[in-house]
């Protein structure tokens, strides 16, 4: 006897379902967002809520089309120090953005440690998808961002999270970022995604969060990105 | 009345397609199989890999479960107590690739399905990943247990007494939509395997699962209540109703968790309400 198909018989005096509540895996997906003071220059920081806003109607697609993940966000924020926005893993139908503001330094060290804790809380449960994350800065960081790095890295889902970022302006430091990228994919992008304009930021944003969130879901330990990264990423002018 | 040891073994599955696969226009890229042998059972279980580099998974996992239930039952034949599971493990690996070859010789690779597998990978040939798969086999006589595994998905043991187990080594690799897998080139190594004699066996009931059954429960500690929940079906409802709601029940699983969801079980059959009813005994 054997087989790999199966149809669904009529309910007729089976007995209940043994075993307790069923549900999709969680996947959970971060953002990791500058608030320090210099994402106050430019309009930065009304840009970067506007693209977290348009962006979760977009996940929320994702969550739909897709099945086989309930996708969980959190947010956290980095200046002087870090702070939870969205600290518990909230469906992305049930997230309501609530502007950022911005002020002080770029503690991005300090957020990847704390992104740290939470990562590797996820690996209590042997099934856990690899986490998406995407970091998005402006600028320089003002703490210890290898310490930060080394932490993420030494967790046990860290190196199998998908990781992207993204670069606003010309001050950011692209090096940084690329290494946040870096989980020895042979096809992890070298680079950040840069974003010089709000339009940018939007479509850098919506297509980091879309690409982590499918490849997390969706992705194989040996499949290619299966959302390639659109090539109008970099239109428009440069204003910041 | 027919006089049946207390060893003696029923045993049923049932495959379902996932949510995922079903929305996608996928097969179903489980397979699995159970063989009956006069001293005792073969079952095994298969999981296709998913992702677009793995274009005949499904091919995959039905060559693994052929393969193992031939190779179980050899043993089986060959009246050891118990099979060697290093050699077992050899026997398998070496006949999936020869099955393997022997399909990728008589249907090539076609182009759009060498551009979809892509440059060798790491771990293994292009050919053999096309077919990657996961493989879960046990091999239960009245004298031992044998299980055997590559890669994710279950084998749980339950006791009458309400013990549950996983006896099979975990493998830590297998995290994050990682598996290790059949086609990998020194696949051999990454195998685990658990014998069980005298104390702890026999088992009262054994679980044989592909991830999606686990993985469509919301409570990560899922085994133990499933597990009393089949030993109590098994000892107060006849056989043939459990074999009939499993199906029902992936049904549940798979379009909850989304992925394709495959189940065998193995039952003692002096557990069971008919089988007591046909000795004499219990309280039918």
């Amino acid at each position: 006897m054997g087989g790999n198909e199966g149809n669904r018989p009529a309910r007729v005096d089976v007995p209940a379902r043994p075993g307790t509540q069923l549900g999709r895996l969680a996947l959970h997906f971060f953002l990791v967002l500058d608030c320090s003071g210099s994402m106050n220059v430019g309009g930065r920081i009304q840009a970067l809520n506007n693209a977290v806003r348009e962006v979760i109607p977009h996940l929320r697609a994702v969550a739909d089309e897709h099945p086989g993940a309930a996708i969980l966000l959190r947010v956290l924020a980095f200046s002087t120090g870090v702070r939870w926005v969205v600290a518990d893993p909230t469906p992305v139908h049930d997230v309501r953005w609530v502007d950022l503001d911005a002020a002080g330094y770029t503690d991005m060290g300090k957020a990847l440690s704390t992104l740290a804790e939470a990562v590797e809380a996820i690996a209590t449960d042997g099934r856990a998808l690899p986490p998406a994350i995407v970091l998005v800065s402006d600028g320089e960081p003002t703490d210890n961002f290898d310490l930060g790095l080394q932490e993420l890295n030494m967790t046990r889902l860290g190196r199998h999270a998908v990781r992207l970022a993204v670069a606003i302006g010309h001050e950011a430091n692209t090096a940084v970022l690329a290494r946040f990228q870096d989980t020895g994919r042979e096809d992890a992008p070298a680079a950040p995604l840069e974003a010089h304009n709000p339009e940018q930021l939007v479509r850098a944003i919506k297509w980091a969060s879309v690409a982590v969130s499918l490849q997390a879901s969706e992705g194989s330990w040996e499949d290619d990105w299966l959302v390639p990264q659109p090539t109008d990423l970099s239109e428009g002018p440069a204003v910041w | 009345m027919v006089t049946r040891t207390e060893a003696e073994w029923g045993a049923f599955g049932a495959s379902v397609t996932g949510a995922a696969h079903e929305q996608s226009g996928l097969p179903n890229q489980d397979a699995f199989t159970i063989r009956r042998h006069r001293d005792g059972i073969v079952a095994a279980v298969a999981d296709g890999h998913g992702g677009s580099r793995f274009v005949r998974s499904q091919l995959g996992a039905r060559f693994a479960v052929e393969v193992a239930a031939r190779t179980g039952t050899a043993a089986l034949e060959s009246d050891t107590a118990p099979p060697d599971a290093s050699a077992l493990t050899t026997q398998v690996v070496d006949g999936w690739r020869d099955r393997v070859a022997g399909h990728v010789a008589a249907h090539p690779l076609t182009a759009s399905e060498v551009a979809a597998v892509g440059d060798r990978a790491a771990s293994a040939p292009q050919e053999r990943l096309a077919y990657g798969t996961t493989l879960l086999m046990v091999v239960v006589t009245r004298r031992y247990g044998l299980l055997v595994q590559i890669g994710d998905g279950d084998i749980v043991i339950a006791h009458a007494d309400g013990s549950v187990t996983t006896p099979v080594p975990d493998d830590g690799r297998n995290i994050a939509s990682h598996t290790t897998s059949l086609c990998m080139d020194d696949t051999e190594r990454h195998f685990r395997s658990a014998v069980l004699t005298g104390g702890g066996w026999p088992a009262d009931v054994v679980l044989l699962a592909t991830d999606g059954y686990g993985n469509a429960f919301v409570d990560p500690l899922w085994r133990e209540q499933t597990m009393r929940d089949y030993l109590r079906l098994f000892t107060t409802r006849n056989t043939s109703s459990v074999e009939a709601g499993l199906p029902v029940w992936l049904a549940d699983s798979a379009a909850a968790g989304g992925d394709d969801t495959t189940v065998v079980l193995l039952h003692r059959l002096s557990l069971g309400v008919d089988e007591r009813q046909e000795c004499g005994g219990g309280d039918g």
